[in-house]
């Protein structure tokens, strides 16, 4: 087999049995998210228990794409199983992250690794190529993220530290490296088991959404370590090589002469990192393995790796009490990846609690009797003191500790706070990422999935751009109309010329039901499976091509094809994304799911007014189709209409061969994908769609 | 840009108050991967450190670390007039947003004006202080 490299570590840490199986038996399924599912499925026979339940199947997955050379696609790793963030259940669900930790698995020999079980005490695997111990963890236990790596690093190198040979076997050339271990770890409260428990490698590449962190510490596993020093087979380098330079030549950023069309934030955005550093702070861009992107930054400040919303989240305080931002920023940053605690959260419950402080409802004595320092909001101390909070489950921490959603529930606020938006959990009590009001692609996926979908396909070219086009007066790199028929052409088979209408009866209607089917459907194979980077596909508008036509649906088969030597067609992908979303879909069902439970939170349906009045209302910028034309328009004011939702989703279950009354999927639809067990199981447990 | 005139000592006072819940500015920030983060603003020195510009050319070197700090102006004005009391401010912010016709470009001079009065307000307080 090409691309992959053969078996998948299987552990089960109660019995401290380690094994391993066929990569072959779910090639099917393509990798990451896909075979983690169908593993799943066939290892977890209760799918109803809880995520910190022995009995849950965790999956950490890499792709025939992973560790190669194919750019943006080399260095993601899925982690799958019960999650513990959701609300009201924790759902089956995923996350993903970046870095070298999916490419050392690959050069160690495994394809993904596989936990079953409960140790008895805290413990470590030590995986260096097919030599995989489990390990006693328990001077690592309490230690933060970037304590237990060191020390890791350290065990692994017997001492010898950073920048000497590992050997780590007997072959002459290929038994040593000067590569540290790849280490997957957990902080403080994924140890104690809260929701909030991140999964962190290297100094910023985490595993946020879903409490992995905290399935984590059920399990007493505090770290996962991997070096590895073989390779991957290629089927056909010369191609992967080729291709990989006409992705540069044809869609890459060009240094000498960057594009002046703004649009160029995914595949061809140029190197670096957040921009908002302290004054002197310097920075370097750093990437995943195999990236050509580089979308990170390594600086001698701190905030190293940090660049999304875990930087993100404590800048406005930070500037708004010092003017500027300054060090405090990059302390936070690196103190909550230390911490390994989901940012999301931190920066929704800050929003919520502030709010709650500022109307007097929350503070010393009050209603909700918190000390924490508002005065020092901006200050590294708040920040320092929450996290304290939290991991001490003391003050206001013994609340947030279970997360924003249950915090709310135990405080008497969730329902009143839901409504006015003032604690922003979109759904499934996950915080508000991108709007559902106006970017509904984003909010329905989310919707009929298990948490933020945080799939920025649409959201580059539908919002972002012609957001930022419209704020700056700047030319919009394509036309709506151009953009729609971009969108249309690449989105087969569900192609239809109005997918990309924004407009407020468009996205009611059947051609957006239709993009949130290929949407679904795409992440689902490509982003999650093949593991493409979200930051780089999928790639629509892109301003270096011809005719600005990206990448997708050309690029995607051609490093597939190149890498493992099957032929597969972008549709023939899709489909296997069907199929995984299918699958997925019945595992959900027998959670419980139906679909009276997949509504928003009703701020979504209730609050919306103009631009700077209430939660979350900008220049929304987006393609829609009124009065027989295209054209971009400012979205903002728009609340969602209950009925048509409800409406909205009948629509799309019959698209997708589900039970329209109940959401949950048909024999018919489950057969016709293979998946007649499936359909068996859902039957036999009162779950099949009818 | 606009010269405004000196504050008198009762406008720093209001303009340098905290204001209470009820009467907050809403802004946001936008991010092109972070998403949208509401920023509630109890203060004008809260409001004048919010706003920073970024030039089209280093959002767009930016990419997906990009930012826009928005705050709509209509609002700001009505803001500075009905709860500060600051009609020549919220005046001049009409005017010179009036000679722009995107945010962007408006921001820049927003700010300068926004960062003009609170430096009179802090230069004032200071001498009082003293």
């Amino acid at each position: 087999m090409y691309g992959y490299v053969g078996k998948i570590l299987r552990v089960n840490l109660t019995t401290r049995k380690i094994s391993t199986i066929n990569t072959e038996d779910y090639k099917e399924w393509g990798g990451g998210h896909g075979m983690g599912s169908a593993i799943f499925w066939d290892l977890c026979p209760d799918k109803t228990v809880d995520g910190r339940d022995p009995r849950n199947v965790i999956t950490i997955m890499t792709s025939p794409l992973s560790g190669t050379l194919v750019p943006a696609a080399s260095g993601r790793t899925e982690v799958q199983g019960i999650g513990i963030q959701g609300h009201p259940i924790g759902w089956y669900t995923r996350s993903n992250f970046g870095g070298r930790f999916g490419a050392q698995l690959k050069y160690a020999g495994w394809d993904g690794i596989v936990l079953e079980g409960r140790a008895d005490k805290p413990v470590w695997i030590d995986i260096r190529n097919g030599n995989v111990k489990i390990r006693d963890g328990g001077h690592l236990w309490g230690l933060d993220t970037w304590a237990t790596q060191e020390e890791i690093w350290q065990e692994v190198s017997d001492g010898q530290g950073f920048g000497n040979w590992v050997e780590i076997d007997s072959w002459r050339d290929r038994g040593r490296t000067t590569q540290r271990p790849a280490v997957l770890t957990i902080g403080r409260v994924g140890e104690l088991q809260s929701p909030l428990g991140c999964l962190i490698h290297d100094a910023g590449n985490g595993a946020g959404q879903g409490g992995f962190g905290g399935v984590f510490g059920s399990k007493n596993l505090k770290a996962i370590s991997v070096i590895g020093t073989g390779s991957i087979d290629i089927a056909h380098p010369a191609m992967l090589m080729n291709a990989r330079l006409w992705t540069r030549e044809k869609y890459g950023f060009n240094v000498e002469a960057p594009a002046a069309d703004v649009g160029s934030f995914n595949f061809p955005a140029g190197p670096g990192a957040t921009p908002y550093l302290p004054p002197g702070i310097g920075q370097r861009p750093q990437g995943c393995t195999g990236c050509h992107k580089m979308c990170r930054g390594r600086s001698a400040g701190g905030g190293n790796e940090s660049h999304c919303v875990d930087y993100l989240f404590y800048n406005n305080y930070d500037a708004a009490k010092h003017g500027q931002i300054t060090h405090h920023l990059l302390q936070a940053a690196d103190l909550v990846q230390k911490a390994g605690i989901n940012v999301y959260q931190m920066q929704t419950g800050l929003i919520w609690l502030n709010h709650l402080y500022q109307q007097g409802i929350l503070g010393p004595g009050k209603q909700i009797d918190c000390d924490l320092p508002f005065d020092q909001l901006g200050d590294y101390v708040f920040v320092e003191r929450m996290v304290e909070q939290i991991e001490k489950q003391e003050g206001i921490g013994k609340y947030l500790f279970k997360g924003l959603a249950q915090a709310a529930i135990d405080l008497g606020r969730y329902e009143q706070d839901l409504r006015s938006g003032i604690l922003p959990l979109q759904e499934w009590g996950y915080s508000h990422h991108y709007d559902a009001r106006t970017e509904v692609e984003w909010g329905y996926g989310s919707l009929l999935g298990s948490r933020d979908c945080n799939d920025h396909d649409f959201n580059v070219c539908c919002y972002w751009t012609p957001s930022i086009c419209a704020l700056f007066g700047a030319e919009f790199p394509v036309s709506a109309a151009e953009l729609a028929a971009i969108i249309a052409e690449k989105c087969v088979p569900y192609s239809d010329p109005l997918m990309a209408d924004y407009s407020d009866e468009g996205i009611y209607k059947e051609p957006m039901a239709k993009l949130v089917q290929w949407h679904r459907h795409y992440s689902n194979y490509y982003k999650q499976s093949l593991l493409f980077c979200d930051w780089a596909y999928a790639d629509f508008v892109n301003p270096y091509a011809e005719g600005k036509k990206g990448l997708t649906g050309e690029a995607e088969p051609k490093f597939f094809t190149a890498v493992t030597g099957i032929e597969q067609s972008f549709e023939e992908g899709i489909e296997i994304g069907r199929k995984i979303w299918n699958l997925d879909r019945a595992i959900w069902a027998l959670q419980g799911r139906h679909r009276d439970q997949e509504v928003f939170a009703d701020y979504i349906y209730e609050v919306g007014a103009q631009p700077g009045y209430t939660t979350y209302e900008i220049p929304y910028v987006m393609p829609v189709y009124e009065n027989g034309q295209w054209q971009y328009k400012a979205l903002s004011g728009r609340t969602l209409d209950r009925q048509k939702v409800e409406d909205w989703k009948t629509i799309y279950y019959k698209l997708e061969g589900w039970d329209p009354n109940t959401g949950r999927p048909t024999r018919r639809t489950l057969e016709g994908l293979g998946l007649k067990e499936v359909a068996d199981e859902l039957e036999k447990n009162g779950k099949l769609g009818a | 840009m606009v010269q405004l005139s000196k504050p008198s000592k009762e406008l720093v006072a209001r303009l340098m108050k905290k204001v209470d819940y009820q009467k907050q500015l809403k802004g946001v920030i936008m991010n092109a991967m972070a998403g949208t983060i509401e920023r509630s603003i109890y203060s004008f020195q809260d409001a004048c450190n919010f706003l920073y510009s970024s030039s089209l050319e280093e959002l767009q070197a930016a990419g997906g670390a990009g930012s826009i700090r928005y705050i709509d102006f209509g609002v700001l004005q009505k803001w500075l007039r009905e709860v500060f009391g600051d009609e020549e401010l919220a005046t001049a912010i009409g005017q010179e947003v009036a000679t722009e016709a995107f945010y962007g470009k408006q921001l820049p001079l927003v700010k300068k004006l926004l960062m003009q009065r609170l430096n009179q307000c802090l230069e004032l307080t200071q001498v009082t202080h003293s």
